[in-house]
């Protein structure tokens, strides 16, 4: 694993041999895009770093973590999507100490691996998980201090192998009316919204069950058994609830904080200028649509979200309203 | 004579350069596609790889190509 300082890996790919790891060099590169592959395709845009890849084994990163220790995860986030996760990525990547991941395809690669082979252990995960990290958290430039890890949303049904591998890192859980989450998710569908797209055991289902849904059931009933995964794990110590209404006035200092790290109470100019534009995209300023997006929610989607968001909403609520 | 294969060189000329820092930092300071795809045949052939210009466009669509198929 010598001389691979600046690489980091961009992809897991699914070999005859097994899981191999694709590297492309970032140098001194940040992830201060929202997304870790946007990042990814910045470095790629380089005709050198496209063509000049290196290609290892899984037991590459546990190799490289024996020689290299990365920097210590420092706080983990899980959201049920559109609720305000990159706006808090986007803040922490504000500051140089701070290396923010944020939904990286290794990572999911390597966390949903034993839904796809049952032959791999949770041991094999956990390492792997942990091995991961550790590259991608290598202290790049020196004033790098903590990481910071955004999952995707199906992530929290992952929970416990993820506290199994990082049993103390504090964790946040984002979520919001699901009405707006509906809203948002109707004009632009994530991938998790799309039967079979992701594994059905990652949400306890068989894949008989899921071919009974509909695409709206589906797509409600995932949604509903994220926050389900949070609520119940959240009770168990190290999470903290977040509703997207607190944002951006709780992330500094409060949740700086819950993640463990001495703060002033006054928000870096940095960190507060991020808040001002939309996280997605910082050429266009933020607009609070939620009222919007309420208003606006057709019959048909309130009496869904009744059926099946609602009622994990409100114990969401209430458990937060208890921290 | 042996058969070219210039894919087959092309990418021993990638190990190559992956084993030498210095040869991909020299990649890596080009400018622009047409400047890198001119430094690699050209570095290719000093080192009697069989690989064209051509040959080394043809790589870099094929690894765009790949990278842009999303995993889900």
């Amino acid at each position: 694993m010598k001389d691979f300082a600046g690489w980091m890996p961009i992809r897991v790919h699914w070999r005859e041999s097994g899981l191999t790891v694709d590297w492309g060099y970032f140098g001194d590169i940040r992830f201060t895009d929202p997304f870790f592959d946007h990042t990814v395709n910045r470095c790629l845009r380089h005709p050198a770093h496209l063509l000049f890849r290196r290609e290892t084994p899984m037991t590459a990163l546990a190799e490289l973590a024996e020689i290299s220790p990365g920097l210590p995860p420092r706080g983990f986030i899980f959201h049920g999507s559109r609720c305000g996760s990159t706006l808090v990525t986007q803040m922490l990547a504000a500051l140089p100490e701070n290396v923010v991941i944020s939904e990286a395809g290794p990572i999911d690669t390597v966390l949903r691996a034993r839904l796809r082979d049952p032959r791999i252990t949770e041991e094999h995960s956990v390492l792997w998980l942990r091995g991961m990290l550790n590259a991608l958290g290598q202290r790049r430039r020196p004033e790098e201090k903590s990481v910071f890890v955004k999952f995707d949303s199906w992530h929290a049904c992952l929970l416990p192998l993820i506290q199994r591998a990082y049993p103390s890192v504090p964790w946040i859980f984002l979520y919001r009316d699901p009405v707006q989450v509906l809203m948002s998710q109707t004009r632009h569908m994530g991938a998790q919204m799309i039967p079979n797209a992701l594994e059905p055991a990652l949400f306890g289902w068989s894949a008989e069950e899921v071919s009974r849904m509909s695409l709206g059931e589906y797509g409600g009933r995932v949604l509903a058994a994220i926050g389900e995964a949070a609520l119940s794990h959240v009770k168990m110590g190290k999470g903290r609830l977040v509703n997207y209404k607190e944002l951006p006035g709780v992330v500094w200092p409060s949740l700086i904080r819950h993640w463990g790290m001495d703060c002033p109470d006054q928000i870096p100019e940095a960190v507060a200028r991020v808040s001002q534009f939309n996280a997605k995209n910082s050429k266009m300023l933020f607009v609070d649509d939620s009222e919007a997006k309420t208003r606006g929610a057709p019959e048909g989607m309130r009496q869904f979200s009744k059926v099946w968001l609602d009622g994990i909403y409100q114990q969401l609520e209430t458990q937060r309203l208890s921290q | 004579m042996p058969m070219e294969n210039p894919a087959k060189d092309l990418e021993s000329f990638i190990q190559l350069v992956l084993a030498e820092p210095a040869l991909f930092e020299q990649l890596r300071q080009t400018s622009g596609v047409d400047h890198f795809v001119a430094l690699t045949a050209r570095l290719g052939e000093e080192r009697d790889y069989a690989f064209t210009e051509d040959d080394v466009r043809a790589a870099l669509e094929e690894r765009r190509h790949t990278w842009q198929k999303r995993w889900i």
